[in-house]
């Protein structure tokens, strides 16, 4: 799979991206806001973005509504740090397939991407 | 997790930066609603890393101020004695990640969570009180002899490490070698937290400068402007003590002969990896290589042709050579003679090097390379004759097989063609232990100064970082630089090739 890391955090990045790496993935592309992360799906047209919530000039949750615009059948997984759990049942209405919360099991990201897959 | 903790370091530090700054703009603006979102960030982005790194202080800190800023954030207007409360978190994040970066414990976050509590509640809070109270890092005074005392004996616990390892898999018990797995990296995290005890910031020999060098502009009456950078970057004391003379000749050079009457001089220090690059930079007229060129060549230390095609950057290096630099000539001439076969000389003995370079009427740049520290070496570990020996890597500058056969005889002395130069071989067995094994041999290629050696020994068996020990001052040695103890737990002698012929 080609994943788009979108997380304000370059730790968060490069975490995510070395569990994915192992996983057996690919990383097409980094975000580190909602802006940017809409534009890189414009240009790469991932088959999977992890998006954070948090983050600068655009929420995660007005960025899965636009890349949902662009591309309805994108499949996105929401990372958000504990307490944000309105948050991501918003992300989740608003077309986020599924959702994993820092701090993350390895396992438990890959196991979503696996049920993602299959979906 | 390890290789995550600098990245997590340094970017927490950078969202404290935009923490602060952000709050700044609150203090004076508490409806600037962007800047609430701002702050809120960076708190979350914070909680989020240190949830993952098990930084737990850190993460409920940073989760209940999130809780505590939810109102703020939904109306877009903060009270003004959270603002100032926020300084105070923020103050203890920074604290907290310096105290993570020098594996120290963390500032206990009780009083924070407890005065977190009080305005989740809605109590008035006294910030003064709240201020002492955060501050609560209890630093001890240790004695330097203390502190070597330990390293001593933490240096024989890996001696014991090692035999402990080896003998627990000769039984084979398997709840043992457990036990001894873990004693043993109990001990290597033990001697780590030891020698990072011995780290000192360089400023404790940086600050010494600003105020010497003022005094010495003021008497020669030059106008000098003296910029200090990287004196928080961290190293061993055994380098902190032996780096004030050659930095001082290096500045005294830069304000004698570097600038004239009028410019800029800059000490800075940076890391690079497990290595330390301090810098003499001035902003004169810099050196000219062609009459260096010229000079080299008068003294017969280059040939015309020589020093026609030599590099600019070789050039320089013909500076710190001893029967270059201390000609008076030289120093009214190019003005950068003095000492510096002093400071080069000292610098090598340190494992380091003396870099110089220098544009002309643009100024010069005498950069000294150090280990982080001198306890801990990168070694090759090499065999002669069945025994084992260390050499420091900073030495070698490559290796090779060779042939008996290969080797030629000119005027008893044995050399080798490597390349387009001829290279000196010395048979350091018949130093060290008498001969040497029949069979293949290997050829380590050392470089100190400008001489190059190759030093025929047995094997190379791998690179290792050894821990040195000095030998006994009783029992002085030309060819042995000090001993360590090999991951068998059998010692080892570390050996200086400067010592060789």
């Amino acid at each position: 799979m080609r994943v788009l890391i979108v997380d304000d955090a370059m730790f968060m990045r490069r975490m995510l991206s070395d569990i994915l790496e192992k996983g057996g993935h690919t990383i097409c592309g980094e975000a580190a806001t909602g802006k940017e992360a809409v534009d890189q799906y414009k240009q790469l047209k991932p088959d999977l973005v992890t998006m954070d919530i948090i983050m600068p000039d655009m929420s995660g949750i007005e960025a899965v509504k636009e890349i949902k615009k662009i591309d309805p059948r994108a499949r996105i997984l929401m990372v958000s740090a504990m307490g944000q759990q309105a948050l991501v049942l918003e992300a989740v209405q608003a077309g986020a397939v599924d959702y994993v919360v820092k701090p993350f099991q390895p396992s438990r990201v890959l196991e979503s991407i696996e049920r993602i897959i299959k979906k | 997790m390890e290789s995550y903790l600098e990245l997590f370091i340094s970017e927490t530090e950078e969202f404290i930066k935009n923490l602060n700054r952000e709050l700044l703009v609150l203090e004076s603006d508490t409806k600037r609603s962007s800047s609430i979102l701002e702050v809120f960030r960076a708190f979350h982005s914070i909680k989020g890393m240190a949830q993952t790194m098990g930084f737990d202080d850190l993460a409920t800190v940073t989760h209940r101020v999130e809780d505590l800023l939810t109102p703020a954030k939904q109306s877009g207007v903060i009270d003004i004695q959270l603002v100032n409360f926020l300084f105070i978190v923020a103050d203890f994040l920074h604290e907290s990640v310096q105290a993570i970066r020098q594996k120290k414990s963390t500032p206990p976050a009780g009083p924070i969570i407890q005065t977190i509590e009080k305005l989740a509640r809605g109590e008035i809070i006294d910030i003064t009180e709240q201020g002492v109270s955060a501050k609560e890092i209890s630093e001890i005074k240790v004695k330097m002899s203390k502190l070597d005392k330990l390293f001593n004996l933490t240096n024989e616990l890996l001696i014991t490490k090692s035999r402990l390892l080896k003998l627990s898999h000769q039984l084979g018990d398997q709840d043992i070698i457990m036990t001894g797995e873990n004693a043993s990296r109990l001990i290597s995290s033990l001697q780590d937290e030891v020698m990072r005890l011995r780290m000192m910031p360089l400023s404790t020999v940086f600050e010494f400068f600003p105020r010497w060098l003022r005094d010495e502009a003021k008497r020669e009456q030059k106008d000098v402007e003296f910029v200090m950078t990287g004196g928080e970057i961290e190293v061993d004391r055994s380098i902190i003590d032996v780096l004030k003379e050659p930095l001082m000749h290096l500045l005294r050079n830069a304000l004698d002969h570097g600038i004239e009457n009028k410019g800029k001089i800059t000490l800075g220090a940076y890391r690079e990896k497990d290595r330390i690059r301090i810098s003499v930079t001035d902003n004169g007229k810099g050196i000219d290589a062609d009459e260096v060129r010229r000079l080299a060549v008068e003294r017969k230390i280059l040939s015309a042709e020589q020093a026609r095609i030599m590099h600019k950057n070789d050039v320089y290096k013909i500076l710190v050579m001893p029967n270059f630099s201390t000609k008076k000539e030289v120093t009214a001439m190019s003005g950068r003679g003095i000492g510096l076969d002093i400071v080069n000389a000292a610098v090598t003995k340190l494992g380091g090097r003396l870099e110089i370079a220098s544009e002309k009427s643009a100024g010069s740049a005498f950069t000294v390379e150090l280990p982080l520290s001198l306890a801990i070496v990168r070694a090759m570990v090499f065999t002669l004759n069945k025994q084992r020996f260390a050499l420091p890597l900073n030495y070698v500058k490559e290796t090779f097989y060779i042939e008996e056969d290969s080797v030629k005889t000119i005027f008893h002395r044995e050399l080798f063609p490597l390349r387009d130069e001829i290279l000196p071989l010395v048979r350091v067995g018949e130093q060290l232990n008498g001969g040497s094994t029949a069979g293949r041999k290997s050829v380590i290629v050392v470089q100190y100064q400008n001489i190059k050696r190759g030093f025929i020994i047995d094997e190379i068996i791998d690179e290792e970082e050894v821990v040195v020990k000095k030998l006994d001052p009783l029992l002085p040695s030309t060819i042995y630089s000090g001993s360590s103890v090999y991951a068998d737990g059998q010692p080892i002698l570390i050996i200086d090739p400067r010592g060789f012929e």
